[in-house]
C-alpha cells in the first residue's frame, strides 16, 4: 500500500494522502496570494492617510486577538452561507478555506510590512518627499525598498497558513480529492490528523498520520525557504509599479479592509450582543459550563508562562556565553521550532504518550502535564526571541564595567541584566500566556475533555476554554447553546485585547 | 511578591491536594449529550464524569487499553475485540440512524438502492433526468464514527461512500450543516433530527425512535458502554445510572430508546 498514492477510500483500501498534501499547498498558496498584496497595500496607506492608518492599526492589532478557532467558527456563519447563497456547491470550499486563513494572516503580515516602512530610512523619505512626490507617490517610489520585509513577513504569513488546523475542520468540507476548481472542498493535512487520530491505533488510517505528519513537517521548513528564495532574486519580486495601478491599489486595499472590518466586526458584535440576551433568558446554565475550563486555562497559561521563563532565561543566558557561530545554529534551531505547526507539537506529545504508553501501560495518560509540556516548547522560541531583543537594547558599557569590576557573570545577570530585562520578561510572558490560552490543536492530542473538573494533577483529562469551546461548536444542539458560543468568543476577544493591549503598553513605556 | 507567593501557594495546593473521585469515558459522539446530563447529576454526589468525544472506535480501543475508564459506544463489540481487549458491554439505549435533508426538500422516502446510488455518488442530481436539477451534496462522517459503521452495515453494505462526499465529525456537525444546505443529504443519530431537518423514511417507514425499537425501522443501533471488568466503584455507580429506570427519562428526552421503562 502506497501511503502517497492518489486515492483515499478507506472503504476500498486506499491510504492515499497525496490529496491531502495538495490541499494544505493549494489552500496555504491561496490564502498567501491573496494576502500579500492585500497587507502591501494596506500598510502603504498606512504611511499614506495617517488618519486611517492610526484606525487600521488599531483593527490589525483587534484582528491579530482573535484564535484560528473563531475564525473557523464565525467563517462557517458567514463565508460558507455567502458562497452556498451566491455561488454553487455547499460552500465548504478551498476558496473559503483560503480566504479565511489570508484573513488570519493579514494582520501579523500588514504589521511586520508597516514595521518595515518604518524601517526604511530617514533619508529615502526625505528624498522623495524633497523631490516632489506626494505621500502616495513616495510609497509607489520606495517599494522595492520593502524586499526584506515583504521576504520575511511573507516567509512567516506562509507557514501559518500551512499548518492552522481549526480554520481547515470547519470550512474546507474535508473532502479528500484532488481538485482545481476553487469551489470545491479539500482536505488540508492538519485536519487530516485531527479526523484520523480517532481511528484504530493498528490501523493504516491512524498510520497515515505518521505520514502526513512527516510530510507537514517538512513543508513547514521547507516551503517559507522556498518562498524567501523565490523572492529574494537579482532584482527582487517587484519592480516599481504604475502609477495609476498604485493609485487604485492603495486606497482599493484599504477600503476592502475597513469593509471587512465593518462587516466582520459587526457580525460578531451582533451576535455575542445576542448571546448576552440569550444567556441571560435561558434556562441553561452558563457559569458551570465555562467557569472551570476558563480557569483551567488561566491555570494552564501559568504553568506555560512560568517553565517558559525560566526555561527562556536559561537559554538565552547560555546564548550569550556562545561565539556568533554557534549563536546561529541554536536560532537556526529556534527559528525551526517556532515555525512548526502547533499541530505538530501536540504530535509530538502524542507520540512520547506513545512510547511511555509501552514501557509504562495504563498508569501513562495524556493531561495537563504534557499539555504544558508541550506549550511550553512551542512557546519557548517567543520568549527566547523576545529577551533577546531586549538583551541588544541594553547598554554594552554595563557588561564591561561588571567584567572590570571582577563581577561573575551570575552576579552580572542576577543584579544588573535581569532587572532590566524585566518589561522584556512580562511582554514574552503575555504572548506565550496568550498563545498557550488560545491554543487548540496541541490540547486536542493531549488529552483534553470536555467538562472535566478543574485538574488537580499532571496526570488528569482537562478541559480549557478552547477545547470546550471547539467542543461546543462542534456539537451544539441548539439555539440556546449556541448563543452560550457566542457570548462565550466575545469574552475571549475582549481578554485576548486585554492582554495585547496591555504588551503594547509595556513595549512604548519601555523599549 | 505578594501575587507570586499566592500563585505558588495555590500551585502548590492544586498538584497535592486530593484528587476528586474522576470517571473518565470517551466514543461516541450521539453519547455526549445523555452523558453531559449525568455527570451534572453525578457531580452532586461528588464523582466528575468527564466526556470526550472521538466516536465509537476510540471509544472501544481508549476503554481496552486503559486509557479511560469508560467507552462509548454505537455499535456492539465484535467477539475478538471483546477477547482480545477484555471488555464488557453495557447496554442502555437504542438509537435509530436517520437519512436527513434540508426541510424545503420534497423527497420523504428512500428505498435501499436509492440510498446506495445517492451515497456512493452513482446518482448525483436530485431529479433524474432532469439537467436543470440541483445537485446533490453529500455529507458523510470520519471513518471511526460508531454512526458511519452503522449506515454503512445497514444501508451502503459492500458498496464505497462516494470520495467527493464532505466529511464532518460529529452529530451536531451534520444537523447544522444539512439544516443550512438545502442541496445536502446526509445522516445522524435520530435524537438529534428536530425541526431543522428533515428525517426521510427508508424503505417507506418512518424515522422514529418507537419504529425503531419495534423492529420495524431497521437502521438501528445499540448505545452501550464498555469498560475492563470488575470496574471500580465510582464506575459502577456511573454505570447503574445511567441504566437505572430513573435515568430512563433523561435519555428518552434526548431522543433516544432506554432499554429500561422510566
Amino acid at each position: 500500500m502506497n501511503p502517497f498514492s492518489l486515492t483515499w477510500q478507506p472503504d476500498l483500501g486506499l491510504w492515499g494522502i497525496t490529496p491531502m498534501i495538495a490541499g494544505s499547498l493549494q489552500s496555504a498558496c491561496l490564502a498567501w496570494l491573496i494576502a500579500m498584496p492585500w497587507a502591501v497595500g494596506l500598510s502603504a496607506a498606512v504611511w499614506v492617510w495617517p488618519t486611517w492608518g492610526r484606525l487600521v492599526t488599531l483593527g490589525l492589532r483587534g484582528w491579530v486577538g482573535i484564535p484560528s478557532l473563531l475564525y473557523g467558527f464565525f467563517s462557517v456563519c458567514i463565508w460558507v452561507e455567502l458562497l452556498r447563497t451566491w455561488g454553487t456547491g455547499s460552500g465548504y470550499s478551498w476558496l473559503v478555506t483560503s480566504l479565511t486563513l489570508a484573513l488570519l494572516i493579514l494582520p501579523p503580515l500588514s504589521l511586520c510590512l508597516l514595521e518595515g516602512w518604518r524601517q526604511l530610512s530617514a533619508s529615502m523619505w526625505r528624498t522623495a518627499s524633497l523631490l516632489g512626490y506626494s505621500p502616495l507617490e513616495r510609497t509607489r517610489m520606495l517599494l522595492p525598498a520593502l524586499l526584506p520585509s515583504v521576504r520575511q513577513g511573507g516567509a512567516l504569513a506562509l507557514g501559518r497558513a500551512l499548518g492552522d488546523c481549526m480554520i481547515a475542520l470547519f470550512v474546507s468540507g474535508n473532502i479528500p480529492q484532488l481538485t482545481v476548481n476553487p469551489l470545491e472542498g479539500i482536505r488540508t493535512l492538519p485536519a487530516h490528523m485531527v479526523l484520523t487520530a480517532n481511528m484504530e491505533a493498528t490501523s493504516r488510517g491512524f498510520a497515515s498520520i505518521f505520514y502526513g505528519a512527516g510530510v507537514l513537517a517538512l513543508l513547514s521548513m521547507g516551503l517559507p525557504k522556498v518562498c524567501m528564495m523565490a523572492m529574494g532574486g537579482k532584482r527582487g519580486c517587484f519592480s516599481i509599479p504604475s502609477r495609476w495601478i498604485w493609485s487604485l491599489f492603495v486606497p482599493g486595499s484599504l477600503g476592502l479592509f475597513l469593509i471587512a472590518c465593518l462587516g466582520m466586526g459587526g457580525y460578531i458584535g451582533y451576535r455575542v450582543l445576542q448571546g448576552i440576551f440569550v444567556a441571560l433568558s435561558s434556562p441553561l446554565p452558563f457559569l458551570p459550563i465555562w467557569l472551570t475550563p476558563l480557569l483551567t486555562s488561566l491555570w494552564l497559561g501559568i504553568w506555560v508562562v512560568g517553565i517558559v521563563i525560566a526555561g527562556g532565561i536559561g537559554l538565552t543566558m547560555y546564548m550569550s556565553t556562545l561565539g556568533s557561530r554557534s549563536i546561529a545554529i541554536w536560532e537556526s534551531g529556534l527559528q525551526l521550532l517556532g515555525g512548526l505547526p502547533s499541530i505538530l507539537i501536540g504530535f509530538l506529545g502524542v507520540m512520547v504518550l506513545w512510547v511511555w504508553h509501552g514501557y509504562f501501560g495504563e498508569s501513562a495518560r495524556g493531561g495537563m502535564g504534557l499539555a504544558v509540556v508541550c506549550l511550553s516548547l512551542l512557546t519557548l522560541p517567543t520568549m527566547v526571541h523576545v529577551l533577546r531583543a531586549g538583551l541588544a537594547q541594553l547598554p554594552l558599557e554595563w557588561k564591561h564595567t561588571c567584567r572590570l569590576l571582577g563581577y561573575s557573570p551570575r552576579w552580572m545577570w542576577m543584579k544588573i541584566l535581569l532587572p532590566a530585562l524585566r518589561p522584556s520578561l512580562i511582554t514574552g510572558s503575555l504572548l506565550v500566556f496568550l498563545r498557550a490560552f488560545e491554543d487548540t490543536a496541541v490540547c486536542l492530542l493531549t488529552g483534553a475533555v470536555a467538562f472535566a473538573a478543574f485538574p488537580t494533577q499532571w496526570g488528569e483529562a482537562f478541559s480549557p476554554l478552547s477545547f470546550q469551546l471547539f467542543f461546543l461548536a462542534d456539537q451544539y444542539r441548539n439555539e440556546g447553546e449556541l448563543a452560550q458560543l457566542y457570548l462565550v468568543s466575545g469574552i475571549w476577544i475582549a481578554m485576548a485585547w486585554g492582554i495585547l493591549a496591555l504588551v503594547s503598553r509595556f513595549q512604548r513605556r519601555f523599549l | 511578591m505578594k501575587i507570586s507567593a499566592s500563585f505558588f501557594w495555590l500551585s502548590t495546593y492544586c498538584l497535592f491536594a486530593t484528587p476528586p473521585q474522576r470517571v473518565s469515558m470517551a466514543g461516541g459522539t450521539a453519547h455526549i449529550p445523555v452523558m453531559a446530563e449525568a455527570a451534572s447529576i453525578l457531580a452532586k454526589e461528588n464523582i466528575q464524569l468527564e466526556v470526550s468525544a472521538g466516536g465509537s472506535g476510540v471509544g472501544i480501543s481508549k476503554a481496552g487499553s486503559g486509557l479511560v475508564h469508560i467507552g462509548n459506544s454505537g455499535r456492539p463489540l465484535t467477539p475478538e475485540e471483546k477477547t482480545r481487549l477484555g471488555l464488557e458491554e453495557h447496554r442502555f439505549a437504542l438509537d435509530g440512524i436517520a437519512i436527513i435533508v434540508h426541510p424545503r426538500n420534497p423527497l420523504k422516502n428512500l428505498t435501499q438502492k436509492e440510498a446506495q446510488a445517492i451515497f456512493s455518488g452513482e446518482r448525483s442530481i436530485w431529479i433524474p433526468f432532469n439537467a436543470a436539477s440541483p445537485k446533490i451534496t453529500l455529507y458523510t462522517r470520519e471513518e471511526a464514527s460508531g454512526t458511519r459503521q452503522t449506515f454503512k452495515e445497514g444501508v451502503m453494505q459492500s458498496i464505497p461512500f462516494a470520495p467527493h462526499a464532505h466529511v464532518l465529525t460529529s452529530n451536531g456537525a451534520m444537523k447544522l450543516a444539512i439544516s443550512r444546505d438545502p442541496n445536502g443529504i446526509g445522516f445522524c443519530s435520530i435524537g438529534h433530527v428536530d425541526a431543522s431537518v428533515k428525517a426521510l423514511a427508508f424503505s417507506g417507514v418512518e424515522a422514529t425512535q418507537t419504529l425503531a425499537a419495534s423492529g420495524a425501522y431497521s437502521l438501528v443501533r445499540p448505545l452501550l458502554m464498555v469498560t475492563k471488568s470488575n470496574p471500580s466503584p465510582e464506575v459502577k455507580r456511573v454505570l447503574t445510572l445511567i441504566q437505572s429506570p430513573g435515568f430512563a427519562s433523561h435519555i428518552q428526552a434526548h431522543g433516544y430508546l432506554p432499554l429500561v421503562t422510566p
